[in-house]
């Protein structure tokens, strides 16, 4: 689709030097990093903004939660984004609220101020505005929904140790492991506990990631609606940077959208509501076990499926012969061995079952719902209207939200408007979703539109941390093989480098072959390397048929 | 004139008193919502007799059930109901009602032993759950142990949630309750509660997967994408077909659809107030029809051959099933009340406007009843005449065919034509037939003229077991017991005898089955010439080639199964079913590898590494217990490629698909295929 839109704009110099010195010349393409630390997001994007000049983006800046060397490997990031940048990055974007897309801002906050690196402008989503009247609403319900989840996380570990119970809370730190260490949810639940952590939680790496753009010199923060289609900062007008278009494709602006966060799954019902996946009897009798208000156990009565004249309290049953006999304890047989028997009894007990689901869908809920808030852009090449597609963590809905939008910008020279279709299918460079889990990816109304034959993928995951936090399937294997198979294996994932001058997949004449550099200043393992891949704005001819 | 006072004479205990057969417990007949309804109001609860249990104590706990009443998210018990208490007796205990806990308790117990005994009376034999499967730490170490579960458990007040599942961990059925969160406020209070321990549909449906899992306790492992659905799709079934066991509900039903059941009725709808609290418009689940989205009217739902094969998620694939059965359901009530309409109408066939009159009404419900029962009763029958492992719709209708057959040889009134017709018209097909004629879809009886070498010393070792009357493993004795159902320990002449406890018949089970499987061993490993031996690789089963661990088999689910004789009385059969598993991986290059050690005869193969998941294999074996004839052995054989292929391609397919397991690891088998949802997916 892209090849006939080889356009005879004015690209003048900067094609003709780059065919002779690939590598060297930084002038007719944009050169995307991306930084190999681990289980998290961290782009920086560099575009020619006239002779001399380079205009940067960065996109997030994170690492998941209990990465070997986190603190050191961020500083590495922060010290090598000022020795390629310079000393400053146009323009900040962060996609969503998330400890692996964020983290740094927290936990390498003293390299950015001993550096003195700064940071013009930030891009954010239009559900992070304050004087949006819908992005409010929905961080309210947000903001419940964490409360109730601190709180069942704190009643899950007030309820005993048997092994199903350790299993629903291994997933919950998998879960919380986004929200980064110490209280699990920054501000927003510390404020009610005392304020004595002093490590930082990703609402605080969120309000650091700010006040970057607040200091004298930087012009502030702008939010993204999906449709919009934004120009770049830059210095010189009808520069590469300059002529660029960022279409911005999500989050989208319809809260079910947001809601729909898989398509199978069956634990999202229709409605709206946070009480439509925990309903709120559930969500007060957590509040009760976390805050352990025992004079008030009784008091709020409605949640309660019986009037208190038929209620036994569970501790006083505990010593009534019947809940003894056929709950608590059981009625051992002469022959069996004491152990055995224990155990056959408990795994019969009901103790925790009611928290562990519930807390298992709201903290499903929570997740997914923060990833479909993602910030989705679309950067496109003036010239060969190539995008480089990133995506942040979108999931189902946003994906399928995108091809309800239309962009007809370029409906003078073109009659009909773009879709997102017309999108995916010129997208030459995509950063897979969420670290390739299977509902961050769509299938037919995603990947299998991308159709480019210079199609490369860039996936920041972790295999060995994503175990390590005990994520299944991360990443999804039949994505990768279907990636793989759209992108001629041109898959760049972090944390399988090459050798030498060899990265994966078939690299035709005319695609600049990735390579793998560092600026590091660092000896071991805190020194980080980034992968860097250069897209050209014109169509190099290659046909894959 | 003076009184004398007399000599007190104690008249009251001098007669003998028989206990009752029935006990009567009042239960709402579908859910509380029908009884804030006028036009449904008298119909909204009825008095189901279950059977006298002698023992029964406070929870009820009884032989079959343990109610326990345990609330944890509320912090609290609810006490035992005791239904013993003369109060309750007199008045067929608890008036049903919603707020209050002893009723709840009553309606549980009520409804999940009316669901037991239409299986005990299908079956003709005791309903036992599976075995307990639990680890136990001693030590630092892990050891897995099972150990027979005497009761299953009912939590009537587990979860705060919408949702009701049996956990087979837990060997438990829990029930949620939540406040109802309608689409539109007329169909229900918004926030009022709902519980799903009062809706008979949801008590049948679960205590049918409890029932199921004990009698085919691998039907719980997805191995390929009928498995699951066919666990939901048969506990729908029994939940249904219960429906038209109850004569009031019946009539009133069959009067107000002047007797066409085929439009909108209560009969064909699941879990009506569920379905409105959760946000349907409609029951969650109805056999018949379904509402349009776009107009909200009811509409009878047209089979399409297509969808089947389209549908891949499990409740999909299960409610076909199940209207594809109750499709011939109707066409059988159809074809049998005929003639009632004809005479009715002076042979017109036409119903003159208005009500029916009320003994056609009746005449019609009785047959409508007959028809149901006997579908519900071969449903069940069927279920001794599937595979051990790896289910598919298309073996159940086989064996659904075959259990027919053998209750009925002579197809007088056309139910098996009925059945194979509907099942066409849905698409639903076994893959393993040539034509879908009655004959080729009854299993077929092995062939004795090519087999004979195999079976004769086969069936000569089960006779030996059977009839042996060696001591130290009980013996001959057991196996009469188990038959019986009496303790013959000890008695030489005449003694009354007593009847055996479910327990003591699954020892006797398990004594058989462990001697069995120690005689069809030694059969297979014997070398010829030396007594009875055996094919090492009999009915597609591996019980001596090649690696001692590769040959571990299970003796399971052995017992005799009644029918009635075409000549009258009654025929035993002996059901037996062997189960065996070899591992499976996803990697087609060591899968080569496996397959190629497990082929070989070569004893000294290598130990079996860990695997990505188990293949399983196995036979239901159906033995003439007069003759000792063979007559089915159907098989699901462990060498089969093409089933270890479809396997690994389904497991793989769903492998990363589910967000939960992302995080919180593997889904537990229970967990999975219980839940009530799963049809609201659909509907979106």
């Amino acid at each position: 689709m892209a090849k006939n839109r080889n356009s005879k704009r004015k690209t003048n110099t900067r094609a003709d030097a780059s065919e002779t010195a690939p590598v060297k010349s930084r002038t007719d393409g944009v050169v995307v990093r991306m930084f190999c630390h681990g289980l998290g997001d961290c782009f920086l994007l560099s575009i020619p903004d006239g002779d001399n000049r380079q205009f940067h983006i960065l996109i997030d800046l994170g690492i998941a939660k209990g990465s070997p060397d986190e603190d050191a490997k961020m500083a590495d990031i922060v010290e090598q984004i000022h020795v390629l940048t310079g000393g400053t990055v146009d323009l900040l974007v962060i996609t969503h609220e998330h400890w692996d897309h964020v983290s740094g801002f927290a936990q390498a906050h003293g390299a950015i101020e001993k550096n003195k690196l700064k940071f013009k402008h930030l891009w954010l989503a239009w559900t992070e505005n304050p004087r949006d009247k819908l992005a409010r609403e929905l961080r309210q319900q947000y903001g419940k929904a964490k409360l109730a989840l601190a709180q069942a996380v704190a009643a899950v570990k007030l309820s005993g140790n048997s092994t199903a119970m350790a299993a629903v809370r291994s997933g919950m730190d998998g879960i919380l492991a986004f929200y980064g260490p110490g209280d699990e949810f920054g501000p927003a639940v510390r404020s009610g506990a005392k304020a004595t952590k002093t490590r930082l939680g990703t609402e605080d790496a969120m309000n650091l990631a700010k006040d970057l753009v607040k200091r004298p010199g930087a012009t502030g923060c702008t939010f993204l609606k999906p449709g919009e289609v934004c120009r770049l900062a830059a210095a010189t007008p009808d520069s590469l940077a300059g002529q660029i278009k960022v279409r911005v494709l999500g989050p989208p602006r319809d809260a079910k959208a947001i809601r729909k966060l898989d398509s199978k799954t069956t634990t999202y019902p229709k409605q709206e509501h946070l009480h439509a996946v925990v309903p709120w009897s559930w969500t007060m009798a957590v509040n009760r076990m976390a805050t352990d208000q025992i004079s008030n156990r009784f008091e709020s009565d409605l949640e309660m499926p019986f009037d208190p004249a038929h209620r036994i309290p569970l501790k006083q049953a505990a010593e009534s012969s019947f809940f003894k006999d056929y709950y608590f304890d059981g009625v051992k047989p002469r022959r069996m061995n004491a152990a055995v028997y224990g155990a056959a009894v408990s795994q019969r007990r009901i103790d925790g079952d009611w928290l562990a689901r519930g807390a298992e869908q709201l903290a499903l809920w929570i997740n997914s719902y923060t990833n479909n808030v993602s910030l989705v852009l679309a950067f496109e090449l003036p010239s060969s209207k190539k995008i480089l597609l990133f995506v942040g963590d979108a999931q189902v809905g946003n994906w399928l939200s995108w091809h309800d939008l239309k962009f007809d910008d370029e409906a003078g020279e073109n009659a009909k408007p773009l879709t997102a279709t017309d999108l995916l299918a010129r997208t030459v460079l995509y950063k897979v979703g969420h670290h390739g889990s299977h509902n961050a990816t769509l299938r037919q109304k995603g990947l299998e539109l991308m159709t480019h034959d210079e199609l490369v993928a860039m996936l920041p995951v972790d295999y060995e941390q994503a175990q390590r936090l005990r994520y299944g399937e991360m990443p999804l294997k039949s994505l990768i093989k279907a990636i793989n198979e759209t992108a001629c294996k041109r898959l760049l994932r972090l944390d399988t480098p090459w050798d030498g001058n060899t990265p994966p997949g078939d690299w035709p004449e005319g695609m600049i072959k990735p390579r793998i550099d560092s600026k590091s200043k660092r000896n071991g393992k805190a020194a980080v390397n980034f992968i860097e891949y250069q897209v050209v704005d014109r169509y190099s001819g290659i046909k894959s048929e | 004139m003076v009184i004398k006072p007399q000599p007190d004479v104690d008249v009251t205990t001098t007669a003998p008193t028989e206990m009752p057969t029935k006990r009567r417990l009042r239960v709402f007949a579908f859910d509380p919502s029908l009884s804030t309804e006028l036009e449904n109001y008298d119909v909204s609860e009825v008095t189901v007799g279950v059977r006298w249990e002698t023992d029964l104590k406070p929870g009820p706990v009884g032989e079959y059930l343990e109610v326990i009443d345990v609330d944890p998210a509320s912090d609290c018990v609810y006490a035992p109901i005791d239904l013993n208490n003369p109060a309750l007796l007199a008045k067929d205990g608890h008036v049903p009602s919603e707020g209050n806990p002893h009723f709840h308790q009553q309606m549980v117990y009520a409804v999940a032993m009316s669901t037991i005994q239409h299986f005990e009376r299908s079956l003709g034999r005791k309903v036992m759950w599976s075995d307990q499967r639990f680890t136990v730490t001693e030590n630092k170490k892990q050891s897995e142990k099972w150990a027979p579960t005497e009761r299953l458990r009912i939590y009537p007040h587990a979860l705060r949630e919408n949702n009701a599942y049996y956990d087979s961990e837990k060997k438990a059925l829990l029930f949620g309750y939540f406040p109802a969160q309608p689409a539109e406020v007329d169909l229900a209070m918004p926030g009022g509660l709902v519980f799903t321990c009062l809706s008979h549909d949801i008590i049948a449906h679960e205590t049918t997967h409890a029932i199921l899992d004990g009698i085919q306790p691998h039907f719980l492992e997805p191995s390929n994408r009928d498995v699951l659905a066919f666990h939901e799709a048969f506990s729908d079934l029994v939940a249904l077909f219960q429906h038209f066991t109850y004569p009031e509900v019946l009539s009133r039903q069959i009067a107000r659809a002047r007797g066409n059941l085929s439009t909108e009725t209560l009969l064909g709808q699941l879990a009506m107030q569920f379905g409105k609290a959760s946000g349907e418009r409609c029951a969650l689940r109805d056999a018949i029809g379904e509402v349009d989205e776009a107009t909200n009217a009811w509409r009878r739902r047209k089979p399409d051959p297509a969808a089947f094969q389209k549908a891949s998620e499990p409740h999909d694939r299960g409610a076909l099933f199940v209207a594809a059965v109750f499709d011939a359901y109707l066409a059988i009530y159809r074809h049998r009340t005929r003639d009632l309409f004809r005479i009715a109408t002076g042979g017109t066939g036409v119903l003159p406007d208005g009500d029916l009159h009320p003994d056609l009404v009746r005449r019609l419900a009785n047959e409508a009843a007959k028809v149901a029962e006997h579908l519900l009763t071969m449903s069940i029958r069927a279920v001794d005449y599937c595979p051990p492992v790896d289910i598919t719709f298309g073996d159940y209708l086989r064996a659904l065919i075959t259990a027919d057959f053998d209750v009925m040889p002579e197809d007088e009134r056309n139910y098996r034509v009925a059945i194979v017709e509907a099942f066409r018209s849905w698409g639903i097909y076994p893959e393993d037939v040539r034509t879908l004629s009655i004959e080729s879809l009854r299993w077929n009886s092995p062939d004795d003229a090519t087999q004979n070498d195999q079976l004769k010393p086969f069936l000569s070792g089960i006779y030996g077991v059977l009839n042996d009357h060696d001591a130290r493993w009980g013996g001959g004795q057991a196996w009469e017991e188990l038959r019986s159902g009496v303790d013959t320990t000890g008695k030489a002449g005449f003694e009354p005898r007593r009847k055996l406890t479910r327990m003591e018949l699954n020892r006797r089970t398990d004594a058989i089955s462990a001697r069995l499987h120690e005689v069809i061993r030694e059969m297979a490993n014997r070398s010829s010439g030396n007594g009875r031996t055996i094919s090492k690789t009999i009915f597609g089963l591996n019980v001596a080639s090649g690696h001692e661990a590769d040959t571990n088999f299970r003796v399971a689910n052995l017992c005799p199964i009644r029918r009635p004789h075409p000549d009258g009385g009654v025929k035993e059969d002996l059901l037996l079913q062997i189960v065996q598993r070899r591992p499976g991986y996803f990697d087609q290059e060591m899968q080569k590898t496996e397959d190629k050690r497990f082929n070989s005869v070569d004893a000294s193969a290598p130990e079996l590494r860990s695997c990505d998941f188990k293949f399983r294999g196995g036979t239901t074996f159906i033995i003439d217990l007069e003759t000792y004839q063979l007559r089915y052995a159907i098989q699901k054989s462990i060498f089969s490629q093409h089933r270890m292929n479809r396997q690994r391609e389904y497991l793989m397919a769903l492998i990363g698909l589910d967000e939960r397991e992302l995080y919180f690891g593997k889904t537990p088998d229970s967990m999975r295929l219980a839940h009530l949802h799963g049809r609201k997916a659909i509907h979106e």
